[in-house]
């Protein structure tokens, strides 16, 4: 077998065992790897109605063919687990030298199931597995667990991926950190290292990756990283995706003081033209890759000064144009906050906004604050929350729990702001100006997501009438979504899918160069909907019914008030007929089932006698 | 005629402006607008312009006044239209 190691590693904290699962061609080629393997993974070793801080709730790992080998870009892994936030399926991906240790230490997967007794980490050293104590690490953030662990093993090119204290005290929104400034950021996967009494997964990993042509692989690969350190990758390598606050902006979909308008007057303050101007120290790259996009920034005077980190876009607007903050270093305090304390920057930011709207309608005070006034640009006040929510104190312990919860605890009218759809806070495109991608987030299977839907692009780049809804939106969304899953399970990084001619053949062939298993284009795009499916077979495993496709109130009722979408909305009877038109684009029935017939021809047959209809 | 060009990204790095008036006859079109822009800003040439066509570099395209895309370059754009010369990135 050339590139898979054909192994999944399954361990269990509670009882400090392991065992390796033989998994075999077929196996392998009918989910790849990436989202669409971890997905596998956690259906089959998550059960029904698990709770997600339970130790029944599985957090399954997995890499991707091109892990590890030369193909660009292919150094990623994905976490798939039941989601403390949303309850469905919390799938996410990071990427980098880590990605590469799992496969290099000798699997294509990892499932961990249990929960410890006392903190530990796990040390994967090739095949031997350590459950080591981690009770002088916990407290520790991201960075300093990365660190102490490389120390106590004396080894630097030991790779981790860690909880931070907010993963420890279970906010909601904890993410797993590796490579210091990697993040499986969305949907909570840190919360559940949380609950398992895992710190952290260090790994050494040292076997050769054989590929099964070298030469045909070296020379493709050649011509795809050449492509992509050329134009088509530029807006990446210069700005970063900070660029996109300065056109979104323009477009009027830029999120401002919690979604209640599409245009920050101060975008010009936090684009990334300023950043690049006045904070950037260099852009760097993941492991293996060509393009080099994370722009790191210091804040080199001020009373943050000497605060580091790395931006992109969706940390930006979180914490910047939501919360009506103009100030970049304080933009850059708040993400350096939520990097070392190992939570998502996208759900805190949103979190915290609604928290400065409960602010300033009166609906939560200044005595509810512990002292602190949060209206709309106090950076000051926003980092003091983003502490209180790592740690769980005072106000933070609701705010941990994300908006959804935290609405409805609160209510007074604050649902109707609390900006999420099953749970999982938006992101940054305001869909009432995007149609397309208004469907796209309400149908999301892991809740609203620019990378697991793609829906934004038809509408930013003019392929559709981007104000207007229409049935034919279904498919659009569907085909976006297909795409992405793609990208997410062969595990290509989503920059370089503008370097393809055609990404199913050009997949298809870099797969067979590196597995030497033959896969035709229309397989690999028949991956995409396996993988989608498959994911939505575990929202319905898990309980999810139509009603849980829909957005928030506000999308619904609040017509966006100046700017170029001014007067833009989603009415519901459109949002309505586009899903209908989604599922039936689907192929699902009108409820948003899947049918056995569908999910046989996906080749998921047992999934098809579990929840097919 | 008088043509508003705001510029993003690249083009705004290459440039050093936001925005810049462009001069073109009556009946042009947004090719003869690229044109014009690289001839005022000549290191757009290559990153952003392919110099033999003057078509622009993909992920580059024209959107009008903010509220439609410019599916070709061939289209004639009118007085006092603002051609926003931008991209999207995804991600991060």
């Amino acid at each position: 077998m050339f590139a898979y190691a054909g192994k999944i590693l399954h361990i269990d904290l509670t009882n400090q065992k392991t065992r390796v699962e033989r998994v075999g061609e077929d196996f392998l080629k009918k989910y790849v790897g990436g989202v669409c393997l971890a997905a596998r993974l956690a259906y089959d070793n998550t059960p029904k109605g698990a709770d997600p801080l339970s130790p029944e709730n599985a957090l399954c790992l997995a890499t991707g063919a091109f892990c590890g080998t030369i193909v660009p870009v292919g150094n990623k892994y994905s976490i798939a687990t039941k989601s403390p936030l949303t309850g469905f399926i919390g799938d996410c991906l990071s990427s980098s030298y880590f990605a590469a240790s799992i496969k290099r230490a000798g699997y294509d997967g990892i499932a961990i199931k249990g929960k410890a007794e006392r903190p530990i980490y796990l040390f994967i050293d090739d095949d031997i597995v350590q459950f080591r104590d981690a009770s002088g690490l916990w407290g520790m953030e991201t960075w300093q667990t990365e660190e102490a662990i490389r120390s106590e093993i004396g080894d630097e090119t030991v790779r981790v991926a860690s909880a931070g204290p907010a993963g420890e005290k279970l906010v909601l929104f904890a993410n797993v950190t590796n490579d210091r400034q990697r993040q499986a950021g969305r949907t909570g996967p840190g919360a559940v290292m949380g609950s398992k009494n895992l710190k952290a997964i260090a790994i050494r990993g040292t076997q050769p990756i054989p590929v099964a042509d070298l030469e045909g692989l070296s020379k493709a690969c050649l011509e795809l990283s050449q492509t992509a350190q050329g134009t088509k990758t530029e807006k990446y390598r210069i700005l970063g995706t900070p660029s996109n606050v300065l056109t979104l902006n323009r477009l009027g979909i830029l999120p401002t003081r919690n979604f209640q308008q599409g245009v920050f007057e101060a975008a010009e303050k936090i684009s990334g033209e300023y950043m690049h101007e006045h904070y950037t120290d260099k852009a760097v790259s993941c492991a293996g890759c060509p393009i080099a996009c994370e722009q790191n920034v210091t804040v080199k005077e001020g009373a943050y000064a000497g605060t580091r980190t790395s931006i992109d876009y969706e940390s930006l607007f979180a914490n910047g144009s939501l919360c009506g903050i103009d100030y970049f270093p304080g933009i850059i305090k708040a993400i350096e906050l939520c990097d070392r304390y190992g939570m998502d920057t996208m759900s805190t930011g949103v979190t915290v906004a609604w928290a400065m709207e409960c602010f300033e309608r009166g609906i939560l005070t200044k005595e509810d604050f512990d002292g602190l006034e949060p209206y709309f640009g106090n950076h000051e006040a926003a980092t003091a929350l983003i502490e209180k929510i790592a740690r769980r104190e005072g106000i933070g312990d609701l705010l941990a729990q994300g908006v959804k919860r935290a609405s409805e605890k609160v209510g007074k009218g604050s649902k109707h702001f609390a900006m999420h759809a099953k749970g999982l806070e938006m992101c940054g495109y305001d869909p009432r100006g995007l149609q397309t991608f208004a469907l796209g987030c309400a149908v999301g299977t892991r809740g609203p997501c620019h990378n697991r839907s793609l829906a934004y692009e038809p509408d930013v780049r003019g392929e559709v009438d981007r104000f207007k809804a229409e049935p034919g939106r279904g498919h659009v969304a569907k085909d976006a979504e297909e795409f992405a899953a793609i990208l997410d399970t062969m595990m290509f990084c989503k920059f370089i899918r503008g370097c393809f001619k055609d990404l199913y053949a050009d997949s298809a062939r870099l797969y067979t160069l590196t597995t030497g298993i033959e896969i035709t284009p229309e397989e690999i795009k028949k991956l995409g909907e396996r993988a989608w499916n498959l994911k939505k077979a575990f929202n319905i495993r898990e309980g999810w019914t139509k009603d849980d496709d829909w957005l928030p109130p506000r999308f619904l009722k609040d017509p966006i008030p100046e700017g170029t979408s001014k007067g833009c909305v989603v009415k519901p009877k459109d949002l309505r007929m586009m899903i209908d038109a989604y599922y039936q684009a689907r192929g699902w029935t009108p409820e948003g089932l899947i049918p056995k017939e569908k999910l046989i021809e996906l080749g998921l047959e047992d999934i098809a006698e579990d929840i097919g209809v | 005629m008088r043509l508003t060009v705001e510029l993003y990204g690249l083009a705004r790095q290459l440039s050093k402006e936001k925005e810049v008036m462009v001069e073109v006859s009556d009946d042009a079109t947004l090719r003869d607008v690229v044109a014009a822009l690289a001839e005022r800003f000549p290191s757009f040439l290559g990153p952003l312009v392919v110099p033999e066509t003057y078509d622009l570099v993909d992920p580059y395209f024209f959107n009008i006044d903010g509220r439609r895309v410019a599916r070709s370059l061939d289209i004639k754009p009118k007085e006092d239209e603002h051609l926003l010369l931008m991209f999207v990135t995804a991600g991060g």
